[in-house]
C-alpha cells in the first residue's frame, strides 16, 4: 500500500488541531489530577509544550494521540512531585485512561450539548453543591460546612447529581442516534 | 457500572482509599469498556466545571486562568512567532464582521481577560498585548482594554464590537462599559440602529441585543445621543438609563433590590396597600398558598418555632402564584406602586426555604399587564439565615445597597419614587423553590404606594423628545 502523503504542517495549523483536542485533554487532566487549579496549570503547560514542539509532531499520526502523550507525561510529573503520600493512579492506569479519552474524540461535542441540556434539570441544592465543588474548587467537607450537613451527605448528593447527569447524557445522546 | 462510577466519584473527591484506587485501576486496565466509561465520567465532570464557569458571573482570580485561556496562551505564543491572524482562518464565524482597517498600528491594550475566550484582530491575546483596529469578540466572562486615548473599554458576556479607531467603536451586540477621561471627549459608540452615543466626558454602559436593539446607562457625566447622523442631539445625564426604540429614547426605571438576611423577625408594614386597600387575594397553587394566601397580606409573619401551621407561615411551591387585587371602587385610577417588601422565613437547616425567587406581574387599571420582575431574578438565602427580607424600590430612592435590575419597560413611568402607576393588581409567581426544588415558606408581602391621583397617560414609557437649541456635535469620521 502506498504511503499516505501529508501536507507539511505550518504553525498556523496548530490552533485548529488544539481546539479539537482540548476537551479530551482537559478531561484527562482534570479527571486524574482532580484539583481544578492544578489542572488548569497543567493544561496550560501542555498547550505551551505542544506548540513549542509542534514541529516534532508527525502529521501521519493522530494529533490527539500525540498531545495526549504530552498530557500523560505532565500528569505523571505532577504526581511524582506530589510525593508518595498522594493516592493516585499509576502510570499504566493513566495510559489506559489516556487511550480511552482518545476514543471519545468524536463524541465530545454531542456529550457537551447533552450536558448543557441536562444541567437545566438539576435541582437547586444539587446545583449549589456542584458550583461549590467544580466552580469554587472546594473540598467536600468544606461544602458540608457551608450547607450545614455532613461530608457524607454532600458526597452522596454530588454522586447522585453526577450519576443522574451521566444517565441523562447517555439518554440524550442515544436519542440523537447514539455515538458514532 | 454503578460500582465503577462510585469509585470514580470517590477518587475525584479524594475520599477513595488506596485499596479503592487500586481496585479502580484494575478495572480500568483490564476492561476497555470500563476505561471508556471512566473517561466519559471524567469528561462529564470536566464539562460540568466548564459549564458552571461559563454560566457564572465572572469572578477575578489572581494568577489563575481558566481552561480556555490555556488555548489563548498557546495561540499567543504562536502569534508571537508567526504574526498572522490565525483566528480568522480557524475561529471566525460566517457573517461576522471583517477587520475594519488594514492599519496595524496599536489602538488597544488588553488589561485583563477573565472567564471567557477573547478573540482580537491578531488572535488570542495575553494581558498586556497591544492590538490594532478590527473586530473583538468575547464569548463569556469579561475583558478590559485601554485605548490609546486612555478610554477604558470593558466587555461583559458574549459581546462583539468593531474598533475603527480609538475614538470610534461599533457595538454589534453584547454589553460594553466605557470610561472616558478628560481630553477624550467625543469618543463615539455607534449602534446597529444607526444611532450613536457621543461622550461628553463620562462613564456609560451600553447593551445591544441580537436584534440590534440597544439601551444605555450613564453612570457619570453626560452623553449626547443622535438618532441619525443629521439628527439633533439628546442629552442623557448621569443616573439615566434609556432604551432606544424606533428612533426615540425612553426612560427606563431601574429597581434596586436590597436583600437582608436576619436572625430575628424583620419589621412588617401595617399601612401598605395590601392591608389598607385590599379588595381580595387569590392563588393558583398546589401548596398551602392555595388556601392561605390571605395570610401573606395581613401583617402577621408567624414565629420561628418551625411549625408551618402558625398564622402567617405559608408554604409556596414552584409554579404557585398569588395575586393581590386592590380596591379600585373609590380610587378608580388605580395605585402608584413605590415599593414591595417580601419576607420569607424558615430554619436554615432545612436549606433554602427562605430563598426568594419569583416573578412579579402588574395588572393595570385598563386590564393590560406587564412583567415588573423577570422570572430569572433570584435572591438566595446565602449564607443561610432564618429570615430573608427583599425590598424593591426605584433605584436611588432609599435602597441600602443593591443590585439593580431593569424593569420591564412597559411597566415603567416617570416620577420620583414611583415604580409603576395605575396598578390594580400584583401577581407573584414562585420561580425558584427551596431545597431539592421544594416549597419555600413565605411570611408577608407588603406593597407600598398611594392611590394614583392623576390619570396615567399611558402605560407605555414616554418618549424624550429632542430638545430645541441643541447643537449637533461633530462626529469623528470613520
Amino acid at each position: 500500500m502506498a504511503p499516505h502523503s501529508h501536507k507539511p504542517l505550518e504553525p498556523a495549523d496548530f490552533p485548529g488541531l488544539w481546539v479539537n483536542a482540548q476537551p479530551i485533554v482537559r478531561s484527562f487532566i482534570f479527571g486524574t489530577v482532580r484539583n481544578l487549579h492544578d489542572a488548569e496549570d497543567i493544561l496550560q503547560e501542555v498547550a505551551r509544550s505542544a506548540f513549542v514542539s509542534f514541529d516534532s509532531y508527525d502529521p501521519a499520526r493522530p494529533f490527539n494521540g500525540w498531545v495526549m502523550t504530552l498530557a500523560r507525561r505532565r500528569v505523571v510529573d505532577h504526581f511524582r512531585k506530589a510525593g508518595s503520600d498522594t493516592i493516585a493512579f499509576d502510570e499504566s492506569t493513566l495510559d489506559a485512561l489516556g487511550e480511552a479519552h482518545e476514543s471519545l474524540h468524536d463524541v465530545t461535542h454531542a456529550r457537551r450539548v447533552a450536558l448543557d441540556a441536562c444541567m437545566k434539570q438539576i435541582h437547586e441544592r444539587g446545583r449549589l453543591a456542584l458550583e461549590m465543588r467544580y466552580k469554587e474548587n472546594r473540598a467536600v467537607k468544606d461544602i458540608a460546612a457551608s450547607m450545614k450537613t455532613s461530608p457524607h451527605a454532600i458526597s452522596v448528593l454530588l454522586y447522585k447529581v453526577k450519576a443522574s447527569l451521566a444517565d441523562c447524557i447517555d439518554r440524550k445522546v442515544a436519542e440523537q442516534g447514539g455515538e458514532r | 457500572m454503578s460500582d465503577l462510577r462510585e469509585l470514580l466519584h470517590r477518587y475525584e473527591t479524594g475520599e477513595a482509599t488506596a485499596e479503592e484506587v487500586a481496585e479502580l485501576s484494575a478495572l480500568i486496565k483490564s476492561d476497555p469498556a470500563a476505561a471508556r466509561e471512566a473517561a466519559q465520567w471524567m469528561l462529564m465532570t470536566s464539562d460540568v466545571a466548564e459549564s458552571l464557569e461559563e454560566q457564572a458571573e465572572p469572578q477575578p482570580r489572581i494568577a489563575r486562568r481558566n481552561f480556555k485561556l490555556a488555548l489563548a496562551s498557546a495561540a499567543a505564543v504562536l502569534l508571537a512567532v508567526c504574526g498572522v491572524a490565525i483566528y480568522l482562518l480557524v475561529f471566525s464565524a460566517p457573517g461576522s464582521p471583517s477587520t475594519a482597517s488594514p492599519d496595524s498600528s496599536p489602538v488597544a491594550t488588553l488589561i485583563e481577560s477573565i472567564g471567557g475566550t477573547l478573540t482580537t484582530p491578531t488572535g488570542f491575546p495575553a494581558e498586556g498585548d497591544e492590538f490594532p483596529a478590527g473586530d473583538y469578540a468575547l464569548d463569556a466572562g469579561r475583558a478590559q482594554f485601554v485605548l490609546t486615548n486612555r478610554v477604558t473599554v470593558e466587555l461583559r458576556g458574549e459581546t462583539l464590537l468593531r474598533m475603527h479607531n480609538p475614538a470610534n467603536i461599533y457595538l454589534a451586540r453584547g454589553h460594553a462599559e466605557f470610561k472616558v477621561p478628560a481630553g477624550a471627549e467625543g469618543f463615539t459608540v455607534h449602534l446597529p440602529d444607526q444611532s450613536k452615543i457621543i461622550d461628553l466626558g463620562t462613564a456609560f454602559e451600553v447593551d445591544t441585543d441580537d436584534a440590534g436593539r440597544s439601551r444605555f446607562r450613564v453612570t457619570e457625566g453626560a452623553v449626547a445621543w443622535y438618532a441619525a447622523p443629521d439628527a439633533d442631539s439628546v442629552l442623557v445625564s448621569a443616573g439615566q438609563t434609556v432604551r432606544i426604540e424606533e428612533g426615540w429614547l425612553h426612560d427606563v426605571a431601574v429597581i434596586a433590590v436590597t436583600t437582608q438576611q436576619l436572625d430575628t423577625p424583620p419589621t412588617v408594614g401595617s399601612d401598605d396597600l395590601a392591608q389598607t386597600h385590599l379588595l381580595a387575594s387569590a392563588s393558583v397553587g398546589t401548596d398551602e398558598v392555595s388556601t392561605r394566601h390571605a395570610e401573606l397580606f395581613n401583617g402577621e409573619i408567624g414565629n420561628a418555632d418551625g411549625a408551618s401551621t402558625d398564622t402567617g407561615e405559608v408554604k409556596i411551591a414552584p409554579g404557585d402564584s398569588v395575586t393581590v387585587t386592590f380596591d379600585t371602587s373609590t380610587h378608580t385610577r388605580g395605585y402608584d406602586i413605590s415599593g414591595i417588601d417580601t419576607i420569607f422565613g424558615w430554619n436554615p437547616v432545612a436549606g433554602g426555604r427562605s430563598n426568594q425567587g419569583f416573578s412579579i406581574t402588574l395588572t393595570y387599571i385598563d386590564g393590560s399587564t406587564a412583567t415588573l420582575v423577570e422570572p430569572t431574578h433570584w435572591e438566595p438565602n446565602t449564607p443561610a439565615s432564618y429570615w430573608t427580607k427583599v425590598s424593591m424600590r426605584r433605584a436611588g430612592d432609599g435602597a441600602l445597597h443593591s443590585e439593580e435590575i431593569a424593569l420591564n419597560a412597559q411597566a415603567v413611568i416617570d416620577g420620583p419614587s414611583v415604580v409603576a402607576r395605575g396598578v390594580k393588581a400584583v401577581t407573584f409567581t414562585l420561580t425558584h423553590g427551596g431545597n431539592a426544588g421544594g416549597s419555600v415558606v413565605a411570611r408577608e408581602i407588603d406593597i407600598f404606594g398611594t392611590p394614583t391621583t392623576a390619570s396615567p397617560e399611558t402605560n407605555q414609557p414616554k418618549p424624550t423628545r429632542p430638545e430645541n437649541g441643541n447643537t449637533p456635535l461633530k462626529e469623528t469620521p470613520l
